[in-house]
């Protein structure tokens, strides 16, 4: 029995099969200590396990060596996000792309709810929502109530709200509190402008999918 | 009537938490039914009492705590001894909770009257029982009334004694948008119950 | 916020309500012990191997030593191809890169399509290097460049829709851009600078 066609097969399955992780991997080599690598290659197999996107564990990792940070911090903010990754790409179910489910971790991470990325995803279910999740990150880092902040970006998906709109009720809301302005009252004003630009909900033609939460979405006080 | 007040504390740890023996998960893992049985046993009431403070329809309580049982027991050979047994129970058990939540919520509107299947009934040896169940089941109305995301951290902090370390490992979420959540609850909880005591 | 926030008398009289442990019950125990075996006797996959018969188990390894011959052989090769992609993917990735982990809600579209976003420092320097979450946060990949004349450093790369975080190495000095939100970092406490990526 010859051996070639083994090692044609083999030269040409094995490098596509394992480039791709490996490639990731490589990436972290001469970053991170010894055992730190072992640890975050650990968790990057965990994750593929579970079917979660690595690419921002990585950068995650590469981060922390960026900022010279010590490697037990490297090791347990790598396995948070994977945890948030987690918990985002079940809220954004069914199938959601790596970038939104990367969003959705970094809303997670300062305070937006699962709740919240649930109805973002029901509103808008065929696109990506990275934007509005981006946004919605911002204006709770901003100061925002987390449930002002989704209901603000809610309403104004439904209502057709372009993701530049989005980015730039954002921007506005940051110069005006930057201004000394109250998160709240910056946003209320700059709403007020977009009420005269963008239809109710449902003249729009948006989807309005179900309401999620509740205590998120309705006037309810949070 | 008058009742004593206890000094606050979280409650202590080791003895409301006892860390399972790891023999028993090894064990589980490999496939040790006994050992499982003997997991369930230890972790049955607590993972009830959690689960009737975060669901909707309490009545769910059962096949939620079953469901979490029997997805740990089919990752259990996934399971890593370096991180605390009982917050990868409560990690999943709080994930089904709020997919029944999610899903009672959409059968039904939410509807306060569901905590009534709480009730329980007093014993006539304890001359105080029916003030102690009305004012149960008054917290647990006020605790329903609690937005889902902050009642699960205030659970998980208050009564189910994890430190704010912990449950930022459980959730991912930053430890001080848990203390934010915690500290909602409190609030609501007070300004709720301040009617109820005062009525 | 103080670590050791204090709920309250009120609250503390609803905590010794709410701590109650119901009691165990032994028939639930026994209905949870039996679904789970149920299902770990559902997920059961023996080893192909495992159930034929020695003699053919034999046969099999037998037929599988050249794939293993082939497999020592070819690790070299592997190691050189292996080594040669991972030079190739020091660019910013797309998400295709990963598409094995999972399947995207739909088609590649605009959405996918990066966007030229210019990032520009204004300051005196020797050299400026941006870094972020676009690419690998590597020191070395994206130098800004000087306009003649000033101070005004720039450089245009291609990053996808959505909220990024970034910093510029002044002079290998982490700083954060002036004119952009700043971007608190609760797991390194480095704090960076944010921007939104939305279409051009």
């Amino acid at each position: 029995m010859t051996l070639r066609p083994y090692i044609v097969l083999a030269v040409v399955a094995l490098p596509v099969t394992l480039g791709a992780q490996d490639a990731r991997s490589a990436r972290l080599d001469g970053k991170l200590d010894g055992e730190t690598q072992a640890v975050v290659l650990r968790t990057l197999d965990s994750a593929r396990t579970r079917g979660l996107p690595v690419e921002p564990l990585v950068d995650k990792a590469l981060e922390g060596a960026t900022k010279r940070a010590a490697g037990p911090r490297i090791q347990a903010a790598v396995e948070m996000l994977m945890r948030r990754l987690e918990t985002a790409r079940d809220a954004l179910a069914p199938n959601p792309g790596p970038r939104d489910i990367a969003a959705g971790a970094d809303a997670l991470a300062y305070g937006a709810t699962r709740e919240a990325l649930v109805a973002m995803r029901a509103i808008r279910p065929n696109e990506s929502i990275a934007v509005p999740l981006g946004v919605l990150t911002q204006l709770v880092a901003s100061g925002v109530p987390v449930a002002r902040a989704t209901r603000v970006v809610a309403d104004l998906l439904r209502r057709g709200a372009r993701d530049e709109q989005l980015i730039a009720l954002n921007n506005d809301v940051r110069n005006f509190v930057a201004a000394g302005v109250s998160p709240q009252a910056a946003l209320d004003v700059r709403m007020r402008g977009l009420n005269a630009v963008l239809p109710p909900a449902g003249v729009a033609g948006a989807a309005t999918g179900d309401n999620a939460a509740p205590t998120a979405l309705s006037g309810k006080k949070p | 009537m008058t009742h004593a007040l206890s000094a606050f504390p979280l409650p202590d740890p080791e003895s409301a938490r006892p860390a399972v023996d790891a023999t028993l998960v090894s064990r589980a893992k490999l496939g040790d039914i006994q050992a499982f049985e003997a997991i369930v046993t230890r972790y049955y009431a607590r993972c009830m009492r959690f689960a009737h403070g975060m669901l909707r329809d309490a009545a769910d309580a059962d096949d939620v705590v079953q469901e979490t049982f029997v997805r740990l027991y089919r990752a259990l050979p996934r399971y890593e001894e370096r991180q605390r047994f009982d917050s990868w129970l409560f990690r999943i058990l709080g994930n089904c909770c709020r997919t029944a939540n999610l899903l009672h919520q959409r059968r039904e509107s939410f509807d306060v009257g569901d905590d009534a299947a709480l009730l329980n009934v007093p014993s006539t040896d304890r001359p105080d029982a029916a003030f102690e169940e009305e004012w149960g089941d008054e917290v647990r109305r006020a605790l329903a009334e609690v937005p889902e995301y902050n009642r699960e951290i205030f659970l998980l902090h208050y009564v189910e004694g994890f430190s704010y370390e912990e449950i930022e490992r459980i959730t991912g979420v930053r430890q001080s948008a848990l203390k934010m959540r915690v500290k909602r609850a409190s609030d609501f909880l007070r300004a709720r119950l301040a009617g109820v005591t005062r009525g | 916020m103080a670590d050791r926030h204090e709920p309250g008398p009120l609250v503390e009289r609803a905590l010794e309500s709410l701590r109650d442990l119901p009691p165990t019950d032994s028939e639930a125990v026994a209905r949870i012990v039996a679904a789970a075996a149920r299902t770990r006797a559902q997920d059961a996959s023996p080893n192909e191997d495992d159930l034929l018969p020695l003699s053919l188990a034999g046969r099999r390894a037998r037929r599988l030593w050249p794939l293993a011959a082939a497999a020592a052989v070819i690790i070299a090769l592997g190691a050189a191809l292996v080594a040669r992609q991972a030079r190739s993917d020091r660019v910013a990735t797309t998400p295709a890169a990963d598409s094995t982990s999972y399947i995207p809600v739909s088609a590649p579209s605009l959405d996918a399509v990066p966007v030229p976003t210019q990032f520009v420092y204004d300051g005196p320097a020797r050299r400026v290097v941006l870094v972020g979450d676009f690419n690998n946060w590597d020191e070395q990949a994206t130098p800004l460049e000087r306009e003649p004349g000033s101070a005004l450093w720039s450089v245009t790369v291609p990053i996808q829709r959505g909220r990024h975080i970034y910093a510029f190495l002044v002079d290998s000095v982490w700083t954060v851009d002036k004119r952009a939100p700043v971007a608190r970092d609760p797991d390194f406490g480095v704090t960076g600078s944010v921007i939104l990526v939305g279409r051009p």
